[in-house]
């Protein structure tokens, strides 16, 4: 039995059940990122950018390539989750609330698979 | 307090710095060349001053969510314990900037 009235389901009130996986998942990413942002200025200060060749040996040894991975899914699902939620509370006009929520999801899926790909690319490709 | 705010103005800071990592990485990916012009443009003067500004927000947004986990588990609430954190936020990010910036300009 439900205590929602049929106007009230229509007009989609009430819990959407679906705000404790966001909430939680801004938590969880928050505490992934703790220690890879923290490994990835220290391998940025070891020199590891310092030119392509170095770059690209250190890129194909498969346990960087995989923390890098991690990093990148973390990083864009973290900011995707939390950019979200400062457009929900902030811009209140409808279009540009509803445009703001999908241009952040496509720009963070877009970025994030490009920066995957990219590490692939660098890592395994010749 | 501003730290609050704070935290939602360095987060959007970061996501600009995500699209320069992203930059950083896909020049990597188009080969040596693109590669060395990203370099040279994030280690000019601007490059630089970008990369201080992110590692500035990077260790506060670290610090004070650090905070805000121990408070989704109920601890830390009381005025004494919110003001001392506060002030370990502020210290912490700017120990840990200044010791990033020791190395990285030394190495």
């Amino acid at each position: 039995m439900t205590m929602r009235s049929p106007l009230g389901r229509v007009r989609g009130l009430g819990s959407a059940r679906e705000g404790t996986d966001h909430w939680l998942a801004e938590r969880l990413t928050a505490l992934a990122l703790a220690p890879l942002s923290l490994w990835f200025v220290a391998i940025v200060l070891d020199g590891v950018g310092a030119d392509y060749t170095t770059l690209k040996a250190w890129m194909s040894e498969p346990g960087n390539m995989t923390l890098m991975i991690l990093l990148i899914i973390a990083f864009f699902w973290h900011a995707s989750l939390a950019l979200s939620t400062i457009i929900e509370d902030y811009v209140h006009y409808k279009p540009a609330n509803v445009g703001g929520l999908i241009a952040v999801k496509f720009c963070c899926i877009f970025l994030g698979v490009f920066a995957i790909v990219s590490v692939l690319k660098v890592g395994v490709g010749g | 307090m501003a730290v609050s705010i704070l935290q939602r103005i360095t987060g959007s800071g970061l996501a600009v710095g995500l699209l320069i990592f992203t930059y950083w990485l896909g020049a990597a990916a188009y080969g040596p060349e693109a590669y060395a012009t990203a370099q040279a443009f994030l280690t000019s003067w601007f490059g630089c001053l970008l990369l201080f500004g992110f590692t500035v927000a990077l260790y506060f947004h670290l610090c004070n969510g650090i905070r805000h986990l121990f408070w989704d588990i109920g601890w830390g609430f009381k005025m004494e314990t919110t003001t001392a954190s506060s002030v370990a936020i502020l210290v912490g990010t700017v120990v840990l900037t200044a010791l990033t910036w020791i190395i990285g300009l030394s190495g």
